[in-house]
């Protein structure tokens, strides 16, 4: 382990040590500035969120100057998957500290935005890792600072709930995935990403069994994180317990790095997968096909009947986990739209509609957190015309209408399941479309609802302004209608990715 | 009949001494101690003079039984107790078991830590969580368990996965098998040019693989501990707001 190749390495993940350097200096100096008995002067969140976005800026400076090479034997990739994954949590991540800005405690909002930004290190980390001990710490990275972001922000009974649920799910499923690693490991006997691949490519599932266990825990561990379906009883109640940037943020990141995890554990999408349709990748992907439909089904049903908004956006979060599934199985067909590239695109653009959605929620709030419940969004399009225009170019997007992003992601998601040729995966399209069909009834019925009925008689007063909120509203506003018409320069991100 | 004879100077210490610790353990009748003391004696006397050449085979394929059982039979209590503290502690006996598995496949670091971490940490941590939690006593939803048929049958469906995967696994699927732990003794420094891959269990080779190839490793979980350290201590409530 000589200077050099510490030095090489060390330059792959250069944006994540000026996150993971910044969390320390917020961690380490956070404390300082509190006074005796805890107090800390009126808007000292703001100091703290400009340094989190100053933070993540420089992140992406330098993110902007790396190119992507080929997959390396080193400790980190530096491909086009970790490069697309890093741009779009990048760009995220600083709407998620715009969307938490006014929600963090003055007291507390210094460890807060240093987990927001460790967590954003983490995702970004688990793109980069080229063997499962650096996977499973990154994916680790993402789910503590979850834990606490949970319940420092608000300690109210609901956030307790929810704060327990989640974390006691979160490290069931850390147990099962790492079990799952270890017997990965026990089978190929390296903990290196590419030695496994090559293993895999050369093993039947009845020459190492341990496979077969394997692989199941890991879908069930990863499955959390993405809420597929037999994992996903606690979206509902965590996203109805926590305020509205977390829910945003649940919504969005535990998906990136599932999906980062699933798409280099099972290298389904990769060049191996297309080459050979060996039988460990296909008994993963019968796994998961399985709970892909399963997803987007009970997602969408459950979704249908929900009047709590954290609640509905929780079951579409299931639901759209289950879409980006089918992205995944579809795999890098020979020829068409592959698949991986389709899922990043979409990643891309869920997470523009999902945060912005909540986002608006927040930002066009009339009386104490967000808006909450359907009946509060009642008239919203006379009360407030510019967020009743906005939450519905959202939703729009997520029930995948035109012209939004939302839409052309799921035409992709859709035209990679088809054309990958096999008749498996064909019927996902079908079932696709489907779900999408399914979900308009319930988007939709929230733009009757702000357009068609009366508004409530207001009670309360005005609250102030949400700068941030509204600032990060416009950037997935942006977001959402920009992926939608020039499309061009994340997907050709997202091809890189496939390559 | 014939092995305890060949194997008496290993047999017969620990007999004695097991006498000698039941006829000093604190009963209603009292005994005189001197008995206990002498038998202990005896015992240590003759595995001082006797212990160094009593490791062969069969005494191997012994150890693996009483620690393979014995983890399995604390395991069992551990889960079927009804008393959440003899649980605990049953749980380190299970721990310590399968620590003596570990060195029996020359993993000393592994029992080592191992033991430390769940015999020691774990194990205190547990029974100050149960001593705090339960002040007024033992609650009636933990006298029972909550679902005990689904629990089992999943174990068991997992337990025969593993069992049918292990069965079937052939040796050169497996990783290659470490080397005897004698690497600990071996003071060469390694200035091969194509030094052979360390061993992991042993503690240089461990070492040498956390401080060389997963030295990026290391230090990312030491970033994760830092944010766990300080987001405990975050989200400790202060004085002010009321409690603690």
């Amino acid at each position: 382990m000589s200077h050099e190749s510490i030095r090489t390495a060390v330059q792959l993940i250069l944006p994540e040590c000026i996150l993971i350097g910044t969390v320390c200096v917020m961690f380490l100096t956070g404390p300082f500035l509190l006074g005796r008995n805890g107090q800390a002067s009126p808007g000292l969140r703001h100091r703290w969120g400009a340094l989190a976005l100053l933070a993540i800026g420089a992140a992406a400076w330098q993110w902007w100057h790396t190119t992507p090479v080929a997959a390396i034997d080193g400790p980190f990739l530096s491909d086009g998957l970790s490069f697309t994954i890093r741009g779009i949590v990048l760009a995220l991540g600083a709407v998620l500290v715009l969307a938490a800005w006014n929600q963090l405690d003055d007291r507390t909002s210094a460890e807060c935005n240093a987990c927001l930004l460790a967590l954003l290190a983490g995702v970004n980390l688990t793109a980069a890792a080229n063997d499962i001990i650096t996977l499973f710490l990154g994916l680790e990275l993402v789910s503590i600072p979850t834990y606490l972001l949970l319940y420092l922000p608000t300690r109210s009974r609901p956030a307790q709930e929810a704060t327990i649920k989640y974390f006691l799910l979160s490290l069931f499923s850390s147990a099962m995935l790492v079990y799952g690693l270890a017997l990965l490991y026990g089978a190929t006997g390296t903990t290196m990403l590419p030695e496994i691949v090559e293993l895999l490519k050369a093993t039947s599932l009845t020459e190492s069994p341990l496979l077969l266990i394997a692989a199941p825990l890991i879908a069930a561990g990863l499955g959390f994180r993405i809420t597929a379906v037999p994992f996903h009883f606690y979206a509902p109640d965590v996203f109805q317990g926590v305020p509205a940037f977390m829910a945003a943020l649940l919504s969005f990141i535990p998906k990136v790095v599932g999906f980062t995890a699933l798409w280099r554990l099972t290298a389904l999408t990769s060049r191996a997968a297309a080459e050979s349709a060996d039988a460990v990748s296909t008994y993963m992907a019968s796994v998961l096909a399985v709970l892909a439909v399963l997803t987007m089904f009970i997602g969408n049903l459950m979704a249908l009947r929900q009047s709590n908004l954290h609640r509905l956006l929780a079951y579409s979060s299931v639901a759209h986990g289950g879409y980006m599934l089918v992205g995944l199985l579809a795999g890098g067909g020979s020829s068409g739209v592959p698949g991986g590239a389709a899922l990043l695109f979409y990643l891309a653009a869920y997470g523009f509609m999902t945060i912005g959605a909540f986002c608006i929620l927040l930002a066009a709030r009339r009386s104490g957190d967000s808006i909450r419940t359907i009946d509060e969004l009642a008239g919203l399009g006379s009360s407030q015309p510019l967020a009743a225009l906005v939450l519905s170019v959202f939703l729009f997007s997520l029930a995948g209408l035109p012209p939004t992003a939302g839409f052309l992601g799921k035409f992709n998601l859709f035209l990679a399941a088809w054309s990958s040729g096999v008749s498996g995966t064909r019927w996902l399209a079908v079932i696709l479309a489907m779900n999408a069909a399914i979900s308009a009834w319930y988007y939709l019925r929230l733009i009757g609802v702000m357009y068609l009925q009366s508004p409530q008689p207001s009670t309360a007063d005005a609250p102030t302004r949400n700068l941030p909120a509204w600032i990060a509203t416009a950037v997935c506003v942006a977001g959402t209608l920009g992926l939608f018409l020039v499309p061009q320069a994340v997907w050709d991100a997202a091809l890189l990715a496939t390559q | 009949m014939t092995w305890f004879l060949d194997h008496w100077q290993l047999v017969l210490p620990l007999v004695l001494g097991a006498l000698a610790l039941w006829w000093l353990m604190p009963t209603a009748a009292s005994r005189p101690r001197i008995v206990g003391a002498l038998l202990g004696i005896a015992a240590l006397a003759l595995l001082a003079g006797n212990f160094a050449p009593a490791a062969d085979a069969r005494v191997e394929s012994l150890m693996t039984a009483v620690f393979g059982v014995s983890a399995i039979a604390s395991a069992v209590m551990m889960v079927t107790n009804r008393n959440p503290v003899y649980a605990a502690l049953w749980f380190a006996v299970a721990t310590l078991s399968v620590c003596g598995l570990f060195l029996m496949q020359s993993a000393p670091f592994l029992a080592a830590a191992t033991a430390i971490v769940y015999a020691g940490a774990i194990i205190v941590t547990f029974l100050f969580v149960i001593m705090l939690a339960q002040q007024s006593g033992a609650t009636a939803y933990d006298q029972r368990a909550r679902q005990p048929f689904l629990a089992s049958v999943t174990a068991f469906v997992l337990l025969g996965g593993l069992l049918f995967g292990l069965s079937k696994a052939r040796p050169e699927a497996l990783p290659p098998s470490p080397p005897s732990g004698d690497s600990v003794l071996d003071d060469r420094i390694v200035a091969a040019p194509d030094p052979p891959r360390p061993s992991i269990g042993a503690m240089r080779g461990l070492g040498s693989q956390l401080f060389g190839p997963y030295i990026y490793a290391v230090e990312l979980a030491g970033t994760l501990l830092l944010i766990a350290a300080i987001g405990a201590i975050a989200i400790a409530p202060r004085r002010t707001q009321g409690q603690l």
